[in-house]
């Protein structure tokens, strides 16, 4: 039989392949310096989100349903209808009339969204197809694009009320699908905005609810 | 409030619990239809091959044992159709009953997928077993397989060799040449191992076999097959017992991806398996976990800003502002100046692997901190002091891409990536790096030592303590000493029987030694000789084993894919303590190099000269580096040593693996895990382990690399 010590060096081997091996790094390297840049950026981005907050800039209450991770997006950027928003630990969202066009640091980013066809749609309030087009990190650096029909219909009117404030919003489902996959979106649209959504992000992040808050 | 956590924690309810649900069942309708490995570490039955392949690029580590056999190995599906496999295997009684009479085996298989399954067409995969080792699994095979439910996959085939000893028959090729009918001894001499047994391919008498495979759900699989292996040495020497023909198998797959299999051989033995197969091309945590970069800034807005923050601290300079800000994103600014509307930056890339996600986010800092009348960024990524390439970005087209649904792509397209020669360090244009630089730090480090019959695995332990000191632009002096701390490698008993100079073969000698040893400590200078042309010069203690000189030039046009390099090395042997002192041998050592980026992530490397035993000859590789940077090659030299010369083994070859930290964190960095794995190591065909060639150190900055990693650039 087989020693078990023996036995034990040579499962060993596959596990060190995967885990113990020489570093690639070639030492001058240490000359240029950093490794993360999670701790860098930090304090900066913090204190520019206090500095929005209280210049009263617009803000969003958002959670990443998956992860039940509750946060807030201050608005840091807006031209020509693009809107990019930030989190105070440095996580950005980027929307175009209330539809989300791409996240940062969410691992498993949408990188960007055509949703053109279906803003048009969803804005105002009309049922109809339209195509969104998504695009993703592949894993290899490279970008993989992923196409979706979707049925955009009206489904009633609710009630709503934030921060004290009462008003009505027509309720816009919009139905995604494709050969591999399919996702469901919701709008609240009140005024020809978007006033509170749940929103897929991608398949690793699932879907975000978001919503404006008014002060 | 992390938005980001290794796993998902709790699944809420909510409006995409369906689609969750599809994703779901997709992804389990293709693990169902994974094929599961045989016992010799490639997809198979038991035994038997099938006609089976994995999905291009998996990498599979399988260990399995039963009655005194022992077998790893490592599977690489090269391309969709082709894979290789390494595989070690110890072997009890091998050589008859008693003590000491085990073989250790290191054995190489290669098979090729000739038909894809299809409605009516059975996968077809022809394979080579054992081809280059010492013979012991040496077999060759033809295997068909084909579904018949979605669930149910029949396999036959006919063997050769070691697969052709049970139920045999005449070789049907005999009808093609007679040469055909016998098969030549497989194993004479140690010495003659690692030879390429063309002589004896497809010979001898032939046999069929076959089995079946029910994957009832995506965790499990049973298998059953006739075998055609007799068994004839171990029945003959180990007291192996061959009931029946009959061989079973279940396997249960785990939800770490880990395979766990029960089988059962010849009605006579019982043994287990467990299987790690995942694929490189997918990383961990896909776009990563690195913050959010920086927003463009509108140039409009970028200009009132500067106005608005322009002397709040008096005195600072724009390129200071420039580095301020650079520096939270892990870049380092070498210095900025403006020409018209154009401002060139060098920077210093310290974090990021993939080099346009560098780019990017220094042209996301350029549009906030320089004033409006520059309208064209002329990013210079600086490494070990020379210009690498220099990009070249519009500030419009930045402000136009960022969140445009196709700014990937067209940001590449207009992009100008172009050489960077002339960008020379200018002392006067507001350098930001200050000349000299030194840093140094200390960290833990782990040596290997594989296949040595009395431990299979060696490992040595420790701590390093490294500095590097930059003297001027291109110009570094760095070392490192490292102190073993606990490992066993001076354990070692091996003495090596080379007959030519031993040039590599005493690296045990090397091992023993317990105190502090220098493994680097050198003077580096890197320049740029030229358009294309890249050049180094290293002087000092170059590596564990050797100290000298090496001056290298590389041609390497930033669009090309090819790249030429010429290299010359003088090098004496050091001492075995790894100190200060040399011992009598030298020699002039030197190659010429041709590199090839063939597309698709692989990469074909050709090194002809003279190696550190005077010998001449030439080194081939292959390497496959997917888009993250997960690298799997491999590589064998031919050197005017004669195979019996150059002993067990007879040419030098071997493996290699290179690891990146990101594919396993999901955070960006430049540090990864390497090894290179050889069956022996002897002095034939053996190179000298300079740092820093060339190279490695400009490729990710150029065109065809930069082009495959740009879906980062807006990262």
């Amino acid at each position: 039989m087989i020693r078990a010590s023996r036995l034990g060096w040579t499962l060993l081997v596959p596990m060190l392949l995967i885990a113990g091996c020489d570093r690639v790094a070639d030492l001058s390297e240490i000359a240029s310096g950093g490794t993360t840049t999670k701790a860098k950026t930090l304090p900066v981005v913090a204190a520019d989100f206090a500095a929005r907050v209280e210049a009263g800039a617009p803000l969003m209450i958002a959670n990443v349903l998956e992860r039940d991770a509750l946060t807030t997006f201050v608005l840091v950027s807006e031209r020509d209808g693009d809107r990019v928003w930030r989190t105070q630990d440095n996580v950005t969202m980027s929307t175009r009339g209330g539809l989300m066009t791409g996240t940062r640091a969410l691992a498993g980013d949408l990188m960007s969204a055509d949703v053109a066809e279906s803003q048009a749609l969803v804005l105002a309030g009309r049922p109809g197809l339209a195509v969104r087009v998504h695009r993703y990190l592949d894993g290899q650096n490279g970008i993989e694009i992923d196409s979706y029909v979707c049925e955009i219909s009206p489904r009633g009117s609710q009630d709503l009320a934030f921060d004290g404030v009462q008003f009505r919003a027509t309720v816009i489902a919009e139905t995604c699908t494709n050969p591999g996959n399919d996702f469901e979106n919701f709008y609240w649209v009140s005024g020809g905005t978007v006033v509170q959504s749940v929103q897929w992000v991608g398949p690793e992040v699932g879907a975000i609810s978001m919503r404006g808050v008014i002060r | 409030m992390a938005l980001v956590r290794v796993a998902p924690a709790r699944r809420r309810a909510g409006f995409w619990a369906l689609s969750t649900l599809a994703v779901l069942a997709a992804t389990a309708a293709a693990a169902q239809d994974r094929p599961t490995y045989s016992l010799y570490g490639s997809t198979g039955l038991i035994d038997m091959p099938t006609g089976e392949m994995p999905a291009d690029g998996e990498f599979a580590l399988t260990t399995n044992t039963y009655s005194g056999v022992l077998r790893t190995a490592l599977t690489f599906q090269i391309a969709p159709r082709l894979s290789g496999t390494f595989r070690y295997s110890v072997i009890d009684n091998y050589y008859g009953p008693g003590d000491d009479q085990e073989l250790y085996d290191r054995s190489f298989d290669v098979s090729y997928q000739i038909s894809r399954e299809g409605n009516f067409v059975p996968g077809v995969v022809v394979g080579l077993r054992d081809f280059g080792g010492t013979g012991v699994f040496a077999s060759e095979f033809v295997a068909a397989s084909k579904h018949l439910r979605p669930d149910l996959v029949v396999t036959g085939g006919i063997g050769w060799g070691r697969l052709g000893s049970y139920g045999s028959f005449d070789n049907p090729l005999g009808v093609i040449a007679d040469g055909f009918n016998d098969r030549p001894d497989s194993f004479s001499d140690i010495s003659d191992t690692g030879q390429v047994a063309f002589d004896s391919f497809f010979r001898g008498p032939a046999a069929l076999f076959g089995g079946v495979e029910w994957r009832p759900s995506d965790r499990l699989s049973f298998k059953a097959e006739y075998s055609s292996d007799a068994y004839e040495r171990e029945t003959d020497f180990a007291g192996f017992d061959r009931r029946t023909p009959f061989n079973f198998a279940a396997t249960y797959r785990m939800r770490n991806g880990v395979d766990l299999t029960g089988f059962a051989l010849h009605g006579s033995e019982f043994g287990m398996m467990a299987t790690l197969a995942f694929d490189p091309a997918k990383a961990r945590f896909t776009s990563g976990r690195e913050p959010a970069p920086p927003p463009v800034v509108p140039v409009a807005l970028a200009d009132q800003r500067a106005a608005a923050s322009w002397g709040d601290v008096p005195g600072e300079t724009l390129s200071a502002r420039v580095a301020a800000a650079l520096k939270p994103q892990g870049i380092e600014l070498e210095s900025l100046s403006i020409t018209g509307s154009t401002a060139t930056v060098r920077v210093r890339n310290g974090s990021y692997d993939a080099a346009p996600q560098a780019v990017g986010r220094t042209a996301r800092v350029l549009t906030a901190t320089l004033p409006a009348a520059v309208g064209t960024f002329r990013i210079v990524p600086v490494v070990r002091g020379i210009p690498a390439s220099a990009i070249t970005l519009r500030r419009a087209d930045l402000e136009e891409l960022e969140l445009a649904p196709d700014g990937s792509w067209q940001s590449f397209a207009r992009a100008d990536i172009a050489d960077a020669a002339g960008s020379r360090f200018d002392p006067a244009g507001a350098p930001m790096r200050q000349y000299p630089a030194f840093e140094w730090q200390i960290a833990p480090y782990s040596q290997q030592a594989f296949f040595d019959p009395d431990a299979p695995l060696r490992a040595d332990f420790g701590a390093q303590l490294s500095f590097g000191l930059d003297l001027a632009p291109g110009m570094i002096v760095s070392g490192s000493v490292r102190q073993k701390v606990v490992g066993n490698l001076d354990e070692s008993t091996r003495v090596s029987n080379s007959v030519i100079q031993h040039v590599r073969s005493d690296v045990t000698l090397y091992d023993k030694t317990e105190e502090a040893e220098i493994t680097h400590l050198t003077g580096e200078y890197f320049f740029r000789p030229g358009p294309d042309l890249y050049g180094r010069v290293t002087a000092g203690y170059l590596e564990r084993m050797y100290g000298g000189v090496s001056g290298e030039v590389l041609w390497k046009p930033v669009a090309s894919r090819l790249a030429l390099g010429a290299e010359l090395n003088y090098a004496v042997q050091r001492e075995f303590d790894s100190g200060f002192g040399f011992q009598d041998y030298d020699v002039v050592t030197g190659h010429a190099s041709a590199y090839y980026d063939f597309g698709g992530g692989y990469l074909g490397q050709l090194d002809a000269g003279r190696y550190l035993a005077g010998d001449w000859g030439a080194t081939f590789g292959l390497d496959r580096e997917f888009g993250n940077g997960f690298t799997v090659g491999a590589f064998f030299t031919l050197t005017d040593v004669s195979f019996d010369d150059f002993g067990e083994g007879s040419f030098d070859k071997g493996i290699r693996i290179s690891i990146p930290l990101s594919w396993l964190a999901g955070e960006p960095s430049q540090r990864g895990f390497a090894t290179t794995i050889r069956p022996v190591t002897r002095d034939g065909g053996a190179r000298l382990n300079v740092r820093n060639r060339l190279y490695g150190l400009t490729r990710d900055y150029h065109g065809p690399e930069l082009q495959d990693n740009w879906g980062r650039f807006w990262r």
